[in-house]
């Protein structure tokens, strides 16, 4: 086992350049992407909050976390049910064949597009403010949302026209 | 090394949670970045603030192209592939507080192509929905316009095929013409017929009434169009042949197909 050539040495030290430099050009991303996040802080919830499409974030145990405000509105459901854990997407979706199977494979990991459905807020309603008729959302998204850990702690249904 | 990096960067949104002063900003930032929409946010000025992981994805970008060319430097309001299919006049109006849906929109492909040098889409066309909503300040102005696209129809495949199927998905609300169709898939009318029920199965007279039917499905969902208005929107007459047909397909009249679907 002889020493090193001067050649092998400096190949070497051409690799591990190159490691570094592209441990600093990834380190320079990490933080312009946290700046551009910190600096928008506030924005993703806005994001949800104003679309136009409803939205809820629910719990494994289908317990309603987070709707929107087309979501409030389409269903009534107030922040009141959402703190108290009252609306659980499970008890609204039972009689929905592909929505019920699409949020259990959300759990799973599965991202599941759905089209051609019938008033798929249908059970919601029960607390709508008023007496117009529910919006028929023909297609939804039900999407998984990992933990650190990687299990799926939350999923998210956003229904559109 | 670089395998490291991309796990980390996987991990990017995980690390999302130190960030925010709340969980549920943390988990609404996650969902946004997670979210299968592609989701553009634009400034007052039309300069793009966020894109979401789908934009990445679905074009093709990559970090180092984005940090350098669209983040702060795009400009929706300035690109003539954008004006070009949407009226500048239109996209104004989500900047000035309205909410915009542009349904059908074609995607141009070979703009996008050039513009983040990948070489191939894997596919002939792709029309999205557009739906372009603000987000107002406390004060009550426009602080951000979101873009949220939706893939509407993608085609791949047999490209003189793709093109007749695009073509008949365009002008559905023509009357059905072969020669036209024929003319898009640059193919004779015998060896089109011919080659078009091959790959698709059925000829394009069924592949054009079968879209007819699928879109007044569509409409009739829409209870504030009455079924005679449902069958004028899709160039027809309700007294026509065309209900006869509707119920051929579907095995149901328009109004007892409204009336099934209405019960949930």
């Amino acid at each position: 086992m002889g020493e090193k050539t001067k050649e092998q040495l400096l190949l070497e030290l051409l690799e591990l350049q190159k490691e570094l430099e592209e441990k600093v050009q990834y380190h320079d991303q990490m933080i312009r992407r946290f700046q551009m996040l910190t600096a928008n802080e506030g924005l993703f919830s806005q994001i949800i909050d104003f679309c136009p499409y409803p939205i809820a974030v629910f719990t494994l145990q289908g317990i309603l976390e987070t709707v929107n405000n087309a979501f409030a509105a389409e269903t009534g459901a107030t922040p009141e049910d959402l703190g108290a854990g009252r609306l659980n997407i499970y008890h609204c979706i039972f009689d929905n064949i592909a929505l019920a199977s699409a949020v259990r494979q959300a759990f799973a990991g599965e991202t599941c597009f759905l089209d051609d459905l019938k008033y798929p807020l249908f059970r919601f309603p029960e607390k709508r403010k008023n007496d117009s008729k529910p919006k028929n959302y023909r297609k939804a998204i039900v999407f998984p949302i990992s933990a650190e850990d990687g299990l799926v702690m939350h999923s998210v249904a956003v229904f559109t026209i | 090394m670089i395998t490291n990096h991309k796990e980390n960067q996987n991990s990017l949104a995980d690390s999302f949670q130190s960030f925010f002063n709340s969980d549920k900003e943390a988990l609404l930032a996650k969902a946004i970045e997670l979210f299968p929409y592609m989701i553009h946010v634009f400034a007052p000025d039309g300069t793009t603030v966020f894109v979401n992981e789908a934009v990445r994805k679905q074009y093709g970008i990559t970090r180092e192209l984005l940090e350098e060319t669209v983040i702060g430097k795009y400009n929706v309001l300035k690109d003539p592939a954008v004006t070009s299919n949407i009226p500048l006049s239109v996209l104004q109006r989500a900047f000035r507080g309205e909410t915009i849906y542009c349904p059908d929109i074609k995607i141009p492909l070979s703009v996008l192509s050039e513009r983040f040098g990948v070489q191939d889409y894997d596919m002939e066309a792709m029309y999205q929905d557009i739906t372009n909503f603000p987000i107002f300040d406390d004060a009550g102005q426009v602080a951000y316009v979101v873009g949220i696209q939706t893939v509407r129809r993608v085609y791949r495949g047999k490209e003189e095929i793709e093109r007749a199927k695009e073509y008949i998905e365009t002008h559905w609300l023509e009357v059905f013409d072969i020669n036209e169709m024929a003319k898009a898939a640059c193919l004779s009318r015998t060896h089109f017929s011919r080659l078009f029920k091959k790959h698709t199965g059925m000829t394009p007279h069924d592949y054009y009434v079968n879209f007819k039917v699928s879109r007044i499905k569509e409409k009739l969902s829409d209870s504030n169009l009455s079924i005679s208005q449902v069958f004028t929107a899709c160039g027809l007459d309700y007294n026509g042949y065309f209900a006869k047909v509707f119920k051929e397909k579907t095995g149901l009249s328009p109004s007892q197909y409204r009336k099934n679907t209405q019960q949930g």
